[in-house]
Order: C-alpha cells, then structure tokens, then sequence
C-alpha cells in the first residue's frame, strides 16, 4: 500500500463514519497483512513469529513511520486490522484445505502445526469465520469481540480499548460470545 | 435454527446470566419457556462457566506454524555479539562463532524460536535464561548471556555460551583417545556431577547425547545445550531429545525429571563401554522405539568384553525403563560409579525404601546422628514420617530461596537487555523478607538518570535545551481524549518541571486546519494544514530566551517569556519538519515538507538560503562556528552545506534509511548520523568520508547528540535506551536505562555540563554517562592493588601498582578530581582505613607508612613511615583502629603478626604464626585470622595459641570476619570461597561459582550476604547460610583483584586490572 498519507486519510475518513473508507482501509490492509502473513509461511521472512499483534504492528509500522506520524488512535487501527486479519486467516485457511486435502475439503483441522490445542480442539478457523456472519445478525458486539481476540490477536485490555468498554465487560461478551460458538459449531 | 428462537435463547441466557445465581432458575422456569429452550439455555449457561481455553488461540497461531529462527551472516549483531562465522549445524539449529564486543571475548551464539508468544512467553525466556546462566559448574559449558531480539514486529530468543575450542564428542574422543574401561567411566563422573549441579538449580537437560557432551581439548568434559530444556514447548511427545538417548517416559510425551537425564547419562555410559546404543530404535516408528525402549536391553557385557557384573547393573539401573528403578539422582550414578573405580561394593543392586533411607542419611551429613537416633527410638512409618517433616520444612524455605533468587536473577538478566519494566516486576515479585543489598543495588539500577521531570499526560517527540540545562523546549501530543481528534502541545518548561508557556493545538478529522485551543478548550485561531495532525518541530536558542515551533501549516511560531514578543512567520509552504538554532545562536535552520531546508536570521528572522533536496529533510545540525548546516534526508543521504554561499560541500548516502538525527563534534572533526535503520554512523565531517558505524540499537534511532567536553556521542532510540559511543571507533561505551517508553529526542547542556533526553513517557531525564549499573566508574592505566574506604564512606583510597596512592570522592565518577599522592619508594601491597580516617600502608615489602585521611578536597599527606622489616605481605587495622597489624612472612614456612602503634610508629607487640600466611583480618573483639599459602586458616584470640584448619589444596588469598567475629569468609586460589565457624573452624557453607580464583571475600555488615572477587572478571553476592549465589555483578573487563566494603554497607569498591597492568579500572557499586 506504501502511501502513509493514503492510509492515513481513509483512517480519519473512516473514523468519521465512512463506510466506503472503511472498505477501502480494510482492503489495503489486507493485501498489506496477507502480504506479510504469506512472508511468513513460505519462511522468507527474517522474522519467524507466531503473534499475530506482531503481524498487526508490522502493518502498522510500515504505514505510519515515525517520523512525526503523531497517530495515536491505535484502536481504529486494530479494529480495521483486526477485520482485514479474519479475511486474510479465511483465505489462508482455504488455501490450506484446499492444498493439503484436494478439492473438496474445505475443512481444516485445528491441529495442524498447532502448538497450543484449545481444551476443544474440534474446530477450525473457517468454521469459526462462518459462525461469525450468523453471529453478528444476532449481536454485532459478541461477533466483534470474537474478530478482535480470534482473528486480530488482540489482548483482552486492547480488545476493550477497541470497543470502548471496561476489561470486565470484555471478558463478559467474550465468554458469552464463546459460549454461544462453541454451542454452534459442536451442533 | 430461526433467528427469532435464537433471539429467545440469546434473551434468557443473557438475563440469566446478569441474576444473581439463586435466581437463575427462577428465570429459566418461568413459565411461557418452552422446555426446549430451557434446555438450550441451561447448555449455554454450563459451557459459559466451563468455557476455559476455547479460542483463546488465535488463529494466526494455528495457520502459521512456527518458523526457524533466522539464519544469520558474518557481520551481523547480536546484542553486542558480532557474528564471525558458523560454528556448527544441527538439529538444534546453527551456532554461530560471534564475538563479544564488551567484554572482548569469542563465543558461541544460537538462536532459538521463541517458545511462546506473548508477554508471558518473553518472561518465561527472561527467567529461565536466568536459571541457565546461574549454573556454573566445570563441566556446564557457561551461558554468558541470554536476550530477546526483535526483528521487524518479530522476537526470537537468542543464548551466548562458552565456546569450546577443539572439542569432539565424548564418544568419539574415548574411541580417538583409545581410553580404557575405567578412563571413560573417569570422564563421565564430572558430566554425572554437572547434571546433578543443574537439577540442584531447577535445569533438566533432557537431552544428553553424545552430541551435547563434549570434550574440550584439555580433555574436560562439557554438558552443552541446556537450551533444548526450554526451546521445546514444554516436552511435547517427540520433540524433545534424539530417540536413541530418550528415556521411553520422554518418548512417550511424559514431564522430564532428574532420572531422564539419568537415563541419558547411562545410555551414554552403555555406549561408552560397549560401543553400541542400548536400543537399536533410530529406524522404528516412535511408538514402535517407545515400545522397543520398554524392554531392558541386553548388559553392556554381553556386547563386549572385560565388563564386570557390577558395572553391568550400575549402567541396567541407570538405564531402567521405569524411572522409580533408576538412580534418583545422577549424583547417587556417580557415586556409584566412583564405588565402583574404588573396588567397593556398589548399591545397584538395591533398589527400594531402604536404600533410599540410606542415602537420606549419607545427604544429611549433620541430620544424620540426630535422625539415626530418632528413628532407632520410633518404628517404621513413624521414623519415615519424621524425615518427611524434616525435608518438607528445609524445602520450603528453600522454594522461597530459589524463588528470591530467580526473581533477583531474573531481574539482572533483564536489565542487561535493558527491560526496565520486566526488571522492574520481577524485582516486585521477590519475597520482601528476603531482600538485602543485591536488590537495592538492581533496584538503584532501574534508572540511571540524575533527576526526571515529567509531563502529565503528554508525549514528548521534540525537545530542546538552553546552553545552561535550566529551560527546555518541547512538543508532542496529548493521546487519548477524544476519537480522532489529535492534540498537540509545544511548551517552555522550567529545569523544576513547571511549564512557562503552553500552547496547545487540535486537529479535527472535519477540518483542514489545526486549532490553537486556550486551556479551556475555547478555539483561538486556526491555520490551514493539509498534515494538521502531525506534531509541531520545536527549537531553542541557547540563552533560553526564544522558542520557536514549526506547525503543519508551514507557520513557525516565535514566542519568548512573554506574550508581547510572539511572532509569526511562514517559513514553509507545508508543515515545518525541523527546526535548530546555530551553537551561538545568531541564526537557526528549518526544514520543510516540500523538500527545502531553509537559514534564517535569528534577530531579523529573515531568509538566507534556501537549499532544495531531492527529498524531505529529517533532520538538521550546525557546526559549531555556525558555518556549515548538516541535513539528514528521508533518503538516507547526508548533505554539508556552506552557510555562507548555500554552496553543497559534500553529500553521502549514508544510511539505508531515513536520517532521524545529526550532529557535529565540538571541535569539527566528527560528524554522527542516527538512522530508522537501527545504526549510528560516524563519519569525518571534513569530506563525509565514513569512520564507523554503530550497532546495538534494538530499533529506530531517532536522535544524537555530541558531548562538548568528553566527544562522546549519544544517540536516543526508540528501544527506550540512550547509548554513549566513542565516535572514532564506533565503539559503545555504555547504555543509559530509565526510560519507560520510546526515547525521541537527545541534547547536550553544554555550560551544565548534562544530557538530556525526551520521551513518549512524558519524561525529561538528565544524565551523565557512566556504564549502566555502576555508580562510579575510573578508569586508569594501570591496576588498582588495593582499596579502601574511609570511614565516612565517601572517600575511596586506591593503591596503584606504580605506588600512587590516590583518593577518589566515591560519590561521583571524575577522572581528575583524584588527588594522587606520588609514587615514592616502591610499589604499595596493601592499605587500611584507620579509625579516624588516617590509611595505613605496606610500601616495598618492608615499610609501613601511615597517610593522613583525605577529607574532601585536602591534599593526601603522608604523616610518618616506619621500617619494619621485610617480607611483609598483608596488613590490617586492628579492633581499636588505633593499631595496624602487619603479617610478615617468616623463614620456615611459618609467619608473624606485628603490631604497629599508628600515632608513634613503635611496634606494639608480635604473634609467631605457625602457617605460611599470605592474608590477614583483624575481628571487632582482637582476634586475630591467617590464611595460608598451604590451604590452611589460623586463628588466635590473641593469647598466643592458634587453631588451624586445613581448608582447601590451594592457596588462601584473602580472608575476613564478619561483623561479629562469629564467622570467617576464606579466599582460595581453587575458586571457591568457605564460609567457617570462627568458633571450630568447621566449614558452614561453600561459596561455588567463579570460574577461576577468588581474590578477596568480605562480609557486608549484617553478615547476609558475602561478596567476592575473582580473575575471572566478576564480582559476585553470596548468601552465606547457604552458600547460594544471589547476583553476578557486570563483567568488569579484567580480573578483579581488589575489594572493600564501605562501613554502613552501601558501597562496594571494585578494582580490576589486565595482567599486563597496562590497563586497569575501579567500579563502586551501590545499593541506596
């Protein structure tokens, strides 16, 4: 995406409510994040990480450099990554299934290359990116929240930042919004 | 499912939820609920209070599997290791050859991944790299240090470890070497001891295969690897160990414990004697090993010759499949191992509770007698019980230890990284019944700065100073408030903190412009600003007088002390990128976004040149004279400018990215250059031809600045450190620690004479650069043979080889404020403090000269010198403080203590001493401590009769009492310090460690911790009750050769120096 100023003004114009800037910011940091993401699959990266903020904050550091970038609403930026994030996850994930099952399967398993199995490790990321569309009609806070830690990687007290309540209510919606996954995806 | 059902169960489960627990039911049975809803609900509710882990795991981290650590090339640095070439290939990954900039020395580097992500994973690293480097035994190949590296947003953990040169594995030296049966059981007892030093500290090594036992060329052994034990995400089935040397527990995902590395040290020991693995499994599946290694194999005698049934039943044990069936230690292997070679009976075969009643026994040497009789009284149960409660209370304590020590280790290794704020929490975690002078001392370390002053709720990105260091200018935003509106603020401040000026601006994301806002949020005027949201460049003329603030519109704002010298001009068409006075502050520069940088007249503010670049200008500096303006470029390029014509003198391209900071040396020999590229680089700035560059900056180094008296450079990075280098070698000299967050700005005061630097913490710190850590640091041009304090603490006597005595103030590092006393008559052996403040000395080997104390600024002044005879060797000042006793070596092995009466120089008596005495203490009550040439200490109450101990083989360097007279801390050539009981001379406790002799041990008062010095470069605290090492003080660059304390325990003096004496230096170090 390369142009600061370019991000720098769908970013406030999102903030005032575009939803077109908004796409458009989503856009350019998805192609920035799956960029990186893919940097690190094929292992060319000089990096090796697994965080994902670490992914975040490389995007954010190649768009705002320091040099006076006086930016400081971090949280409309991790919202924005957080959603380019999942997108980014789902299209690997295909990718994925589709590589390493053939056509068809377009499941992936949870374990694969996994380093810490969930207690349930039964489901998958794109089971999770789906539920989450059928999540949000029912309530668009719990589908946020779920985006924010799942796909964006974002801390409990960054994920309450973003949606402008306290760290206790996040670990409310959090664990109400897993809850109902959980139930759904074990259907 | 519908969305208006699922609506009725997201309803109740909610409401259920937000009720009190008793009311729960209530609502699910209210009626209208249809039972299946209910049912749903109660599901919800049931996987809500048992939700756990589910999804905590982020995607990303089960798309992307974790990569190796990258692959390094010559040249490249790690944290101050210089990468020199490969050492080695494995499984483990690569080590490579690196060099050690400070101290200078070649070691072995791995990187490793990182095990976990996360703050949680980072701390784990920090402190088991602590455990790691607390373990030093001869046969550990030692970790020099361990760190976290970031790399583009990603970290990885990177070890430092002893190189060992010439070394081949252990099986192959025994095969090359063509040892013999007993030889190799010789050369595997130190690797048995050095597992059981590990599982002592906490460390399994899971790993113990010929490969990571290696054989130095001097024929030690070396465990080498520990870093599996915590690279492998906790013992994973496996992927941990190589399957051949895994115990089958390991293989089957099992916890490691202290009899895996017995099992590894007997399947070592099998292939040792016999030449073969004790299961054949590399080319079986792993449940099929697994399964394989569940069978005893067959005897190492039934392979090959020559093998006796005892040894066979040693190594089977070792080896057995059930952990329970092994040594329990690898201790108790090698002391059977050692009953073997001594043609004892060996307890192989006794396995069960009453061999390892026995062995409780043997640990406990004092427990024993005392035990034996209680369970002789009790039967059974009742004895085994009583020895339960025993161990049980011991371990407690000890879990409290450890738990102190890992928290003070910890803290040091994170401060060698420079985490002030993992340093910071580690040091709150440490048991505060615990705390003594170690952490005070890495507490005091925390921040090295002079003073701070802070900004509430601000973050400074510019600042400047005045030439005297009492007002800065500064400018940076205020976060937080309110969604997409950005505040900015440029400010005067006082040297107190108190803020002269302020004034502040705002961006709304509607408007192009940027508003001037009163302090009560009232609009002033605006001006147009395409970047209105970036923050204003300030600068400040060296009286302090005027301060100017570029804004985003292009507009510099001139204001004084009062509103009626404001004014305005527009300097640039956009926003003003930078802006610097000359030193004598008759002109100042600005640079613009357009890509222009401008020279102004300070007085009549009109414009002299303006330079077009090719790119934005970052950055900006003067030479002194004001005749050259440097500009540092967004394309990393350097241009020098002639003032006068506006004629470029030269251009470089400098770095491979954007120019953050310039400057120019004093004298205009040198010019410095900080870049977002992570380095510092100097150059001449006579052409721009390159000097040196800089590494060690973990991130974006935003600003430099030159001292004017020293030269010294120090540059600001966002790595929230500062760090002094000396600009012709590119060397770095020190690093400044305090900051809490990116440090963004850096200026020298030059009348004050201090540094000053700026941070997004909102802080302002002064500072003088000293080496983190270290109060004072002197450095000489030769070695320091002998310290002392006085009385008072504040003055630092220093014996120099070339028999200067000199006195420094100890509160301050100042090389010239020493007053030295000339050298006359030979070198000095040794000083004492007396107790009004006069200092005792032996010069040559026969004079003691008495020297009046040097009070703060008078000369030092010898009072008398008296011949007392030759071969004096050591003095100290007797319990009084009015006497000095002197050991003088006598003819025969023996020696003799003489009294010297300070005020008249008459000998006041003299004590024959039957051991060739080397060192000497004084207790607070008259008792007299020798330690000898041959091993042994004396001690005599002064009646004339001695007591003796022989206490180790080499000999005793340096001795001291403890407050008290109640015990003795002895020196010894062999490394180890004792701790004795003056009382029988019984050894307490074993102070084990340092890596080569131990020079002097003095006891801080209170008696809880002893500190010691070694050649081998460090200075080390000890808890003398248990002998634990509590700190590793900062290599001192030489062996460490002298010692003090001061009397109230605040300070320690260190003098260390080469073995060349060509170079030396003394460090006090202090715990506030």
């Amino acid at each position: 995406m390369g142009d600061p100023a370019r991000v720098t003004r769908l970013l406030s114009e999102a903030r005032e409510g575009s939803a077109e800037a908004r796409e458009e910011l989503v856009r350019a940091l998805h192609s920035e994040l799956s960029r990186i993401a893919r940097a690190h699959m094929r292992r060319q990266s000089p990096s090796h990480t697994l965080q994902p903020t670490a992914l975040v904050n490389e995007a954010y550091l190649r768009l705002f450099p320091a040099a006076g970038g006086a930016w400081n609403d971090r949280a409309h930026f991790l919202a924005a990554a957080s959603l380019a994030m999942r997108s980014v996850l789902a299209d690997m994930a295909r990718a994925r299934g589709a590589e390493k099952r053939g056509p068809g399967r377009r499941r992936v398993s949870l374990h694969d290359g996994l380093q810490a199995p969930d207690s349930d490790p039964g489901h998958d990321v794109l089971a999770v990116h789906e539920a989450l569309d059928r999540l949000a009609r029912l309530d668009p806070v719990w589908a946020r929240v779920v985006e924010l830690r799942f796909f964006g990687g974002l801390s409990s007290a960054e994920a309450a930042a973003v949606l402008g309540v306290s760290t206790q209510q996040e670990r409310r919606l959090w664990n109400r919004a897993r809850a109902w996954l959980q139930r759904e995806l074990s259907a | 499912m519908s969305e208006d059902r699922d609506r009725r169960v997201k309803d109740l489960f909610e409401r259920a939820l937000d009720a009190p627990p008793e009311e729960r039911d209530g609502i699910l049975g209210a009626e209208g609920v249809p039972p299946s809803i209910r049912a749903e609900v109660a599901d919800l509710l049931r996987r809500e209070a048992e939700i756990g882990g589910f999804l905590e795991t982020p995607a990303v981290e089960r798309l992307i599997p974790a990569s190796a650590p990258p692959r390094l090339r010559a040249g490249d640095v790690v944290s101050g290791f210089t990468v020199v070439g490969v050492l080695g290939e494995g499984g483990g990954g690569v080590v490579y050859d690196a060099e050690q900039d400070e101290p200078r020395r070649r070691v072995a580097l791995k990187l490793l991944p990182a095990r976990a992500p996360g703050e949680t994973g980072r701390r784990g690293f920090v402190r088991e790299a602590a455990d790691l480097a607390r373990l030093h035994h001869p046969s550990i190949a030692t970790v020099h240090a361990a760190g976290l590296r970031g790399a583009d947003g990603a970290t990885h953990a990177w070890i430092a470890m002893e190189r060992i040169d010439g070394a081949r594995g252990i099986v192959r030296h025994a095969r090359e070497e063509r040892l013999s049966r007993d030889a190799r059981i010789r050369l595997l007892l130190p690797v048995c001891d050095a597992l059981h030093h590990a599982h002592e500290n906490g460390v399994v090594h899971r790993d113990v295969t010929p490969g990571n036992v290696l054989v130095a060329a001097d024929g030690t052994p070396k465990l080498v690897d520990f870093g599996v034990a915590w690279s492998d995400g906790g013992g994973a089935a496996g992927a941990v160990g190589t399957v051949a040397y895994a115990s089958p527990e390991q293989l089957s995902g099992g916890p490691a414990a202290r009899t895996t590395d017995v099992y590894g040290a007997g399947a070592l020991l099998y292939e040792l004697l016999c030449g073969a693995v004790p299961h054949d499994v590399d080319a079986l599946p792993l449940d099929a090993a697994v399964a394989a290694k569940r069978a005893a194999p067959p005897p190492p005698g039934a392979r090959a010759p020559g093998i006796p049934a005892d040894l066979d039943s040693i190594v089977l044990r070792a080896i057995a499949p059930d952990p329970s069936d092994r040594y329990p230690t690898a201790a108790a292997l090698a002391d059977d191992l050692r009953r073997f070679l001594d043609g004892e009976p060996v307890l192989s075969h006794r396995g069960g509770p009453a061999y390892h009643a026995l062995k409780f026994v043997r640990r406990r040497k004092g427990l024993a007698f005392a035990v034996g009789v209680a369970a002789a009284a009790l039967v059974g149960g009742a004895s085994v019980s009583t020895w339960l409660a025993v161990e049980n209370a011991a371990a407690r304590g000890r879990a409290e230890r450890q738990a102190y020590a890992a928290a003070v280790a910890g803290a040091s290794a994170a401060l060698r990284v420079y985490d002030v704020a993992d340093a910071r929490r580690q040091l709150d975690s440490a048991p505060a019944r615990l705390r003594d002078w170690e952490w005070r001392h890495l507490s005091g370390r925390l921040d090295d700065s002079l003073s701070s002053i802070r900004l509430p709720g601000r973050e400074i990105w510019y600042g400047a100073v005045s030439a005297d260091g009492a007002r800065l200018a500064v400018s940076g935003c205020e976060p937080g408030a309110e969604p997409g509106v950005q505040r900015t603020f440029a400010a005067l401040v006082a040297r107190d903190g108190s803020v002269l000026r302020e004034r502040r601006f705002r961006a709304d994301p509607a408007a192009q412009s940027i508003t001037e806002v009163s302090p009560d949020g009232a609009a002033l005027r605006a001006w147009e600003a395409e970047n209105r949201a970036d923050v204003p460049s300030v600068a400040l003329s060296p009286d302090g007088r005027t301060a100017l603030v570029g804004l985003p519109s292009g507009a510099v704002l001139a204001w004084g002390e009062h509103p009626r010298d404001d004014a305005e001009f527009q300097a640039h068409p956009h926003r003003v990128i930078a802006i610097r006075y000359s030193p004598d502050g008759r002109r100042f520069a600005t640079a613009g976004r357009e890509g222009t940088a401008r020279l102004w007249d300070a007085a009549t503010r009109a414009m002299l040149h303006s330079f077009e670049h090719g790119d934005r200008v970052i950055s900006l500096a003067f030479d002194r004279a004001g005749t050259r303006l440097v500009t540092g470029c967004r394309d990393g390029t350097v241009r020098c400018i002639d003032a006068a014509t506006g004629a470029s003198v030269w251009t470089t391209a400098a770095h491979d990215a954007s120019v953050e900071g310039v400057a120019v040396s004093a004298d205009g020999a040198f010019l410095a250059t900080a870049s977002r590229d992570r380095t510092v680089r100097f150059w001449n700035f006579a052409d721009g031809s390159p000097r040196a560059t800089g590494h060690g900056h973990s991130s974006n180094v935003r600003d430099v600045a030159f001292d004017p008296e020293s030269g010294a450079v120090v540059s600001a990075s966002w790595d929230t450190t500062l760090r002094a280098w000396d600009a012709a070698s590119g060397r770095g000299t020190a690093t400044l620690v305090g900051h809490a967050a990116e440090v963004t700005s850096v200026a020298f005061a030059p009348d004050a004479p201090h540094l000053v630097s700026f941070s997004r913490d909102g802080t302002v710190r002064r500072w003088n650069h000293a080496p983190a850590g270290v109060a004072v640091h002197h450095e000489l041009d030769d070695t320091p043979v002998a310290l002392a304090f006085s009385p008072d603490g504040r003055t630092l006597a220093v014996a120099r080889t070339d028999g200067r005595l000199e006195f420094l103030d100890a509160s301050r590092s100042a090389p010239d404020a020493a007053d030295a006393a000339p050298a006359a008559g030979g070198g000095i052996a040794d000083i004492a403090c007396l107790r009004d403040g006069a200092l005792a000395a032996i010069r040559g080997i026969d004079t003691v000269e008495v020297w009046r104390g040097a009070a703060a600024g008078a000369a030092p002044e010898m009072l008398r010198s008296v011949r007392v005879g030759d071969a004096l060797v050591d003095l100290a000042a007797d319990a009084g403080g009015d006497t000095v006793c002197v050991l003088r070596r006598g003819p025969g092995g023996g020696c003799e203590v003489l009294r010297i009466d300070a005020a008249s120089g008459r000998e006041a008596g003299r004590l024959a001493c039957p051991i060739p005495g080397m060192s000497l203490d004084v207790s607070p009550a008259g008792a007299l401590l020798v330690g000898g040439a041959d091993g042994s200490v004396a001690l005599s109450n002064g009646s004339g009769a001695w007591t003796r101990a022989a206490v180790s083989e080499f000999p005793i360097l340096g001795v001291a009492f403890d407050a008290d007279g109640l015990r003795i801390a002895a020196a010894s050539s062999d490394g180890t310090a004792r701790i004795l009981l003056a009382a029988d001379l019984r050894e307490a406790a074993a102070l084990r460690g340092h890596a080569d002799q131990v020079l002097a041990a003095r006891f801080l008062p209170g008696g809880r911790r002893v500190v010691t010095v070694s050649r081998d470069r460090t200075v080390r605290l000890w808890d003398p009750s248990d002998g634990t090492c509590v700190l590793v003080l900062p290599d001192h660059g030489y062996p460490v050769t002298s010692l003090a304390v001061s009397a109230d325990g605040s300070r320690i003096a260190t003098g260390a120096g080469g073995d060349g004496n060509a170079r030396g230096a003394v460090r006090i170090w202090t715990a506030p």
